[in-house]
């Protein structure tokens, strides 16, 4: 091998619109296809939007119009409108800004000026119009260069501004916007912005209570034991309840950005809520018991906050501002005195809180009796999880790479037709692989003791490392790889309902997958078609004229190692599992999972899946 | 402003671009299991309704017709041949295929292929070979009328169901869990279902039970045509082989010896049954000898055998069939209907296909005959060109072609060119007029044979139970079954115990007073001293209130069980007397036996099974103002009313203390008997025949048709023999027995009268001959019985002769012989009228004359002289 050449040809500086291409990770975290929630094409939206945000925060424009097709972003808000001497410049160089001195700009997110230029460097088509008072500028990009500058015209329209872009298809592969995650992002910033109004493709988003709709919206107001409890302070509000569910549901903001993996503001909130209840109620309950099945959000608004990645997904500021308290002497405060007034002053919450710990008191002494066994299978499973071969880099380790942070996967595959395939063609940096072993348990009405007593959901559970929570996750994604045949589909199930009843925060927060495998191959001597569908597999035969031999997929086991490496690369087809809002899970799961009733027995007849195909010729 | 307005001036817009919504969890979680269950239901669990298979069954016996040479083929082999159409393990395959293997119809077996009794499994599948039956290659398979689809990889073709012209469904029966629904289809009986679809044929009506390899006994009232809902009751047989073993005889279907052991020592663990032990005789037979503890019932045993073993089990068939791919719910007799007129299409699509050939083949000779008869092959010699030969050829047809039934094709006339020389040159006018004659003979026994499906089908039905039917007949033996009631056959296997002070009952209290035996699942009636009483099942330790003042076993609807009460009705009241039964209740609920009124008290209580009077001696308080303080009182003047009666005035004053002074005679009498012949069992219900009023010792007469006797008790446990009993009755000791009995030895007829001069239960006393050939034929307890019978004189002439017994012969010892009935010859019609005096036991028997089952058969054989 030759000796890599460095001198002065190697040294290079990157124009900003080619190091944001080149190194797109660094300014929206991961790419994807827009099969999960924090895939790169949705922070794009966010981005534009938050402009938006901040000039309604400002005061002006409390509508916003968002418009979004499968592949193309429409956002136009009625702020005041970029300067039109400036609207290229704010778009298309660097370090170029509003926000830098304005006081009130202190308590926003995007102030480094990167995000709109960010936008525009990673779109195949970037479209900017600003009107201010009868005059207005177009302009348009492709890949972040100027291909068209409109010169100032009079229009008749309000004042703000309008951008339209498509993402880069060479950058984004074959990615396509889902509506329910940007529902997800419209809902959270009318609910963070009380008062504002989104109209998103026709429909208009607006919150009156903040946090407390949003709450409203997260929990299912039949299960919740107690009334929501919505708390109010300067930069700070809280909604907490208490569900029926397995584990603890947190939302955090930090002005108004999702804080999905939280921070030191979630931190201290957590630590303030079982403070304040011990206090409260006089007696030292654990705080395990306190704090499960909790469900809440968290909205804080920090000075200049500093976060621990670029994605801004984890708060990493101690103090509230420059001469600001701590954050968490911040939170403790509040929560403190404006939880123990509320509990003090609804004597009927504080009953129904204190039955809800106590509940999971009982039910953890409940598990106490299994909880050697627990330790010895974590103990075994420390020093040696058998069912998993792990990748080098984990999603809860913070030094490693954001990007590849983010990619982390794991796939569950069924039994061994596809571990050793999977394993073989998967990326170890980023790729680990859980292999069950024929059908899991079926899970719906179990009591938590399963996670312990099965072997195989203990060690998927350690391999998670979710025991505690979803704080430590060791993969971004958690990708259910059966076989596409019946047997792989009932699999799927079966996982889908151990996760729904244990670790629903897992799916809620949108870690789930569905691995998206080829139905069958069509080839002829030269070519190989893989087919995802009955629909695809004739169009093959047909382009693949003559006789072309087609095999159906029985399991993954049938796929090379070599061919596997393109369903799990770049290309890979993920379907996300999504359960948002108002999804009743409770009911699916009981429907379906549950006893078999006459209603259901009538449903399946009535909607049986027939395929067959007659040979006409007689033989 | 809106959006819309705004994409008018931005060109980068596509209208046709819309947002597309990712399915849902709830979408995702209907998709998946839509999928799965309707694979599950299609494709793996749910058999069709026309070829009555599943198909891995299908494909089995698909894969091993393309190998059917007539060979066995090893196991294996065939469930590699059959993987090319169902794409799963070998081991699904492999259970698929023995099991139908094991089910006797549709393949030949060679090797071990296990046994559904014992629970063995088969030998590998290297090992064991099979090839289809004679049976199954008859009534299975036709490729030409069989619908085919492409095989999974679209490789081979496989048949979308098979041609079966056979209730094969209802003949194997079938099991399969889907997914949201389940089959459970018995199966039947070869040659009933057969007859059944003949009887459809014809248009009458049928009826049809299950039937098992397994044989056994089985109650199908509640059968409900296989439905979903009904359910079948299956026993094994159990005989008793003496007095401390029993011996079980046969394993209900689906039940394996192994599970049948299992399951009876379980019964033993868990107390509900009491034996020494169980031995596994089975070899050709399944024989489990169950050896019994000593002074234990077997009647009971086998009573409880049925209630707490898989000597009996219910199953709860539910017929699930797919039905033009839908699963539907139908019963078997639909299920019969359908698949008859599947059969009846099937046949009539043979027939035509055998029609169509015939066709051809007349159509063939034919034009053969006239090709060469004709000598139109010279026509050809001038020919050049190949279509002018084709059309020569034509034309020299053309005069002829009205005798034909269809157009000649050019295909027809190339065939004629391709007639050899010596074909023609030795052709014979008359063998092909012959050949031709006979073709058309056929098509018109074809076409009438179409005319005629039923018929033609009935006389298919028909030729199958000819060929195939031998030995299957049914096995499974129909009867009904009594219910058992489990508290009376359970074992007592605990011991009560209570503590009356502090109000605590259990089989746990060893340190407190004894009560009895009881076991484990016994109800238990508690009365206290504040009158209230309740009735509860036995646990370890119960508190049941303080203060009890009598605790007991109670058995439902047992009316002879009379409590004998005086109350003190509230504080200082007066004192009631009532005597009342508890029949039945509701658990865990407080009565009270008092009027009600707070501190009642119970003064005096006594229990009495048998419904006893009593006399008690009462003493009056000293301070009371009457003027006789102390009186006897007979609870025998008391009416039996129910528990919630107020009862009658014992004394207005208070009273120091009840004394009992004598107990009196049961005021209800005895118990009503009678004997339901179908079970042969005997009942309190009125059900059966009447057997009488009993009284604690009194007995049961039984005279077997064996010519023994024997005296039981009226215990409801007993078990009676019916199709082999001549008399059942009460017992009466001043009864006189007429019998008339054949002596094998002497090769004469007897009549001789006796009593019964033991009174051992239990044991059969032989009345008549040991001797070989000796026989009983009649039997009457009646006092005055006659005796009716017919004789031939020497020169053939019939006459008739009547006997009144008594002047006949007079009360013998039990073991005497009897009079000789001689002097007549062909003696035949024996028959015993008994209209004279009635015996001295309350009957309703209505039964006047009996008739011996079968005439003398010593007709002609050995005449019997005159005196």
């Amino acid at each position: 091998m030759a000796n890599p050449r460095y001198d002065e040809s190697s040294i290079k500086s990157l124009d900003w619109k080619e190091h944001i291409r080149l190194r797109p990770g660094m300014y929206i975290g991961k790419l994807g296809d827009g099969s999960a929630i924090d895939d790169g094409i949705y922070i794009l939206i966010k981005e534009i939007i938050d402009n938006s945000i901040d000039e309604y925060v400002m005061g002006f424009g409390k509508t916003i119009d968002v418009k979004i097709t499968d592949r193309k972003a429409v956002i136009r808000d009625y702020g005041r409108g970029i300067p039109l001497g400036k609207v290229i410049d704010c778009v298309s160089k660097i370090n170029t800004g509003g926000k830098y001195d304005s006081e009130a700009f202190q308590k926003s997110v995007g102030l480094n000026g990167v995000g709109t230029k960010a936008v525009n460097a990673l779109s195949d088509n970037f479209w900017v119009q600003s009107i201010r008072d009868g005059e207005s500028k177009t302009a348009q990009f492709r890949s972040g260069e100027l291909t068209k500058d409109d010169p100032i015209e009079k229009i008749t329209v309000r004042n703000g501004t309008k951008i339209s872009f498509t993402p880069d298809e060479s950058i984004f592969k074959n990615y396509r916007f889902l509506p329910e995650y940007i529902q997800e992002q419209i809902w959270n910033y009318v609910y963070l912005n009380a008062g504002l109004v989104i109209n998103f493709n026709g429909e208009k988003y607006f919150s009156e209570n903040g946090l407390f709709d949003f709450l409203s919206r997260k929990s299912d107001t039949e299960k919740i034991r107690y009334p929501i409890i919505h708390l109010h302070g300067d930069d700070i509000e809280v909604a907490i309840t208490h569900g029926q569910q397995y584990g603890e549901e947190y939302h955090s903001f930090v002005n108004g950005q999702n804080t999905t993996q939280g921070g030191t503001h979630l931190a201290a909130f957590r630590e303030a809520v079982v403070r304040t209840v011990r206090e409260f109620y006089g007696k030292d309950y654990d705080a395990a018991d306190i704090r499960a099945s909790i469900i809440s959000a968290v909205s804080v608004r920090v000075q200049n906050p500093v976060f621990e990645s670029q994605t801004k997904t984890k708060l990493g500021s101690t103090d509230m501002g420059p001469e600001g308290p701590t954050v968490r002497v911040f939170i403790n405060d509040f929560i403190k005195k404006a939880l123990d007034d509320h509990l003090h002053k609804h004597g009927a919450v504080a009953e129904e809180l204190q039955k809800r710990i106590l509940q999971s008191e009982r039910e953890r002494k409940d598990m106490a009796g299994i909880k050697k066994l627990a330790n010895q299978r974590a103990k075994k499973a420390n020093l040696h999880n058998k069912k998993l071969r792990d990748c080098r880099i984990q999603y809860n380790n913070e030094k490693a790479d954001e990007e590849k942070r983010l990619n982390t996967t794991l796939f569950i595959t069924e039994g061994d037709s596809a571990s050793g395939s999977i394993t073989k063609s998967r990326d170890v940096e980023i790729q680990a692989v859980f292999s069950l072993r024929g059908k899991p348990l079926n899970s719906f009405g179990l009591r938590k003791k399963v996670v312990y007593e099965n072997e195989e959901f203990n060690l998927l559970q350690h391999a998670l490392n979710i025991e505690e929570g979803i704080e430590n996750l060791r993969y971004n994604r958690v990708v259910i790889a059966t076989d596409a045949d019946v047997d792989g589909m009932h699999i799927r199930l079966l996982i889908l309902t151990f996760f729904l009843q244990f670790f629903p925060e897992l799916i809620k927060n949108g870690h789930v997958f569905i691995l998206e495998t080829p139905l069958f191959r069509v080839r002829n001597k030269k070519e190989t078609i893989y087919a995802y569908s009955e629909d695809e597999r004739n169009k093959a035969i047909e382009r693949l004229s003559g006789k072309p031999e087609i095999t159906r997929f029985k399991g993954l086991g049938e796929i090379s190692p070599s061919e596997f490496k393109m369903f799990i690369g770049d290309d890979m087809k993920l379907v996300p599992v999504i359960s948002r809002g108002k999804t009743p899970i409770q009911e699916t799961l009981s429907y379906y999972m549950g006893k078999n009733t006459p209603d259901r027995q009538q449903f399946i007849i009535e909607n049986l899946k027939i395929e067959e195909e007659l040979v006409n010729d007689n033989i | 402003m809106t959006i819309s307005d705004y994409n008018q001036d931005n060109e980068n817009l596509n209208n046709d671009d819309n947002l597309h919504e990712a399915k849902p969890l709830t979408g995702l979680y209907e998709d998946w299991f839509l999928e799965y269950a309707s694979y599950v239901i299609l494709e793996r669990a749910i058999p069709k309704y026309d070829d009555g298979l599943k198909p891995v069954q299908r494909r089995i016996l698909h894969a091993m017709k393309e190998m059917d040479d007539g060979r066995f083929h090893k196991v294996a082999n065939i469930i590699g041949q059959t993987m090319q159409f169902h794409p799963h393990g070998d081991a699904a395959i492999g259970d698929a295929l023995v099991n139908i293997g094991q089910k006797d119809l549709m393949l030949d077996t060679q090797g071990n292929w296990g046994d559904v009794r014992t629970g063995d499994r088969a030998a590998a599948a290297r090992y064991i070979e099979s090839r289809l039956s004679n049976f199954a290659l008859d009534v299975a398979f036709k490729k030409e009328i069989t619908t085919w689809q492409a095989s999974y990889d679209g490789r081979k073709n496989e048949p979308v169901q098979l041609p079966v012209k056979f209730p094969l469904l209802l003949a194997q029966g079938v099991e399969g869990i889907a997914v949201g629904l389940s089959t459970k289809i018995m199966p039947h009986n070869f040659l009933e279902l057969i007859k059944a679809s003949i009887s459809i044929l014809k248009d009458r009506p049928f009826k049809i039970n299950p039937d098992f390899q397994t044989g056994g006994v089985a109650d199908f009232s509640s059968y409900n045509h296989g439905k979903k809902g009904g359910k079948i009751r299956l026993r094994s047989n159990i005989e008793v082989l003496d007095k401390k073993t029993l011996v079980i005889r046969n394993v209900p279907y689906s039940v394996t010896t192994t599970g049948l052991i299992d399951s009876i020592l379980k019964a033993n663990d868990n107390g509900k049954i009491k034996i020494r032990k169980v031995e596994d005789n089975t070899a050709e037979e399944v024989e489990i000898l169950v050896h019994l503890t000593q002074g234990i019932s077997p009647e009971v045993t086998i009573d409880a055998l049925y209630a707490f073993t898989q000597c009996e089990i219910s199953i709860s068939p539910n017929c699930c069939v797919i039905i033009n791919d839908r699963p539907q719910f139908i019963s078997v007799s639909k299920l019969l209907k359908m698949s008859t007129e599947n059969t009846l299409g099937l046949l009539r699509q043979e027939l035509e296909l055998l029609k169509e050939n015939l066709l051809e083949k007349w159509h063939i000779s034919s034009l053969e005959k006239i090709f060469i008869e004709n000598r139109i092959y010279r026509d050809i010699e001038e020919c050049e060109t190949w279509s002018e030969v084709i059309s020569t050829i034509d034309k020299g047809l053309d005069p002829f072609k009205k005798q034909l039934n269809r157009d000649v094709k050019s295909d027809d006339i190339v065939k004629l060119t391709e007639i050899k020389i010596k074909r023609i040159s030795k052709f014979d006018s008359f063998k092909a007029e012959e050949l031709i004659k006979g073709l058309e003979m056929d098509l018109d026994e074809v076409s009438n044979n179409l005319d005629h499906l039923t018929e033609y089908a009935i006389r298919y039905f028909n030729s199958l139970l000819k060929k195939y039917g031998e030995g299957r007949e049914r096995r499974t033996e129909i009867a009904t079954f009594e219910s058992i009631a489990v508290r009376s056959v359970a074992v007592a296997n605990q011991k009560l115990y209570v503590n009356r002070d502090e109000g605590f009952i259990g089989t746990s209290l060893k340190k407190d007073e004894y009560v009895c035996d009881c076991s484990d699942i016994d109800n238990i009636i508690v009365f206290r001293s504040d009158g209230k009483y309740q009735i509860t099942q036995i646990g370890v330790k119960k508190f049941v209130g303080k203060d009890i003042i009598h605790v007991a076993v109670w058995k439902k609807n047992d009316e002879h069980m009379i409590y004998n009460l005086a109350y003190r009705d509230g504080k200082g009241g007066k004192t009631m007397v009532k005597r009342f039964s508890v029949t039945s209740i509701v658990r865990d609920r407080e009565y009270d036996i008092t009027s009600g009124a707070t501190s009642s008290l119970i003064v005096y209580f006594t229990a009495n099974p048998n419904s006893e009077s009593e006399v008690v001696t009462v003493s009056l308080h000293g301070l009371a103002k009457a003027r006789i303080k102390t009186y006897d009182f007979d609870f025998g003047e008391l009416a039996i009313k129910g528990r919630g009666a107020k009862g009658n005035i014992l004394s207005k004053y208070p009273i120091r203390k009840i004394v009992q002074k004598s107990v009196g005679d049961s005021t209800l009498g005895g118990r009503d008997i009678w004997l339901d012949e179908n079970i042969g069992r005997l009942t309190t219900e009125d059900r059966g025949t009447y057997l009488g009023s009993f009284n604690t010792d009194e007995l049961i007469l039984v005279i077997h048709e064996d010519g023994t006797y024997e005296l039981t008790s009226f215990d409801l446990s007993n078990r009676y023999k019916c199709n082999e009993i001549k008399h059942i009755g009460k017992f009466n000791s001043e009864q006189v027995i007429s019998v008339v009995h054949y002596d094998g030895q002497s090769k004469s007829h007897y009549i001789k009268r006796f009593q019964i001069e033991t009174s051992t239960t239990g044991k059969r006393f032989k009345f008549i001959s040991e001797e070989r050939g000796s026989k009983l034929l009649l039997v009457s307890v009646y006092a005055n019985p006659q005796l009716l019978f017919n004789y031939r004189l020497k020169n053939g002439d019939k006459r008739t002769k009547e006997i009144l017994l008594p002047e006949f012969i007079d009360v013998k010892g039990w073991r005497a012989n009897g009079n000789k009935l001689a002097g007549y010859s062909r003696m035949s019609g024996f028959k015993i009228l008994e209209d004279h005096i009635e015996p001295k036991v309350r009957d309703e028997i209505k039964s006047v004359e009996k008739v011996a089952s079968e005439d003398s058969k010593e007709k002609g054989e050995d005449e019997l002289k005159l005196f």
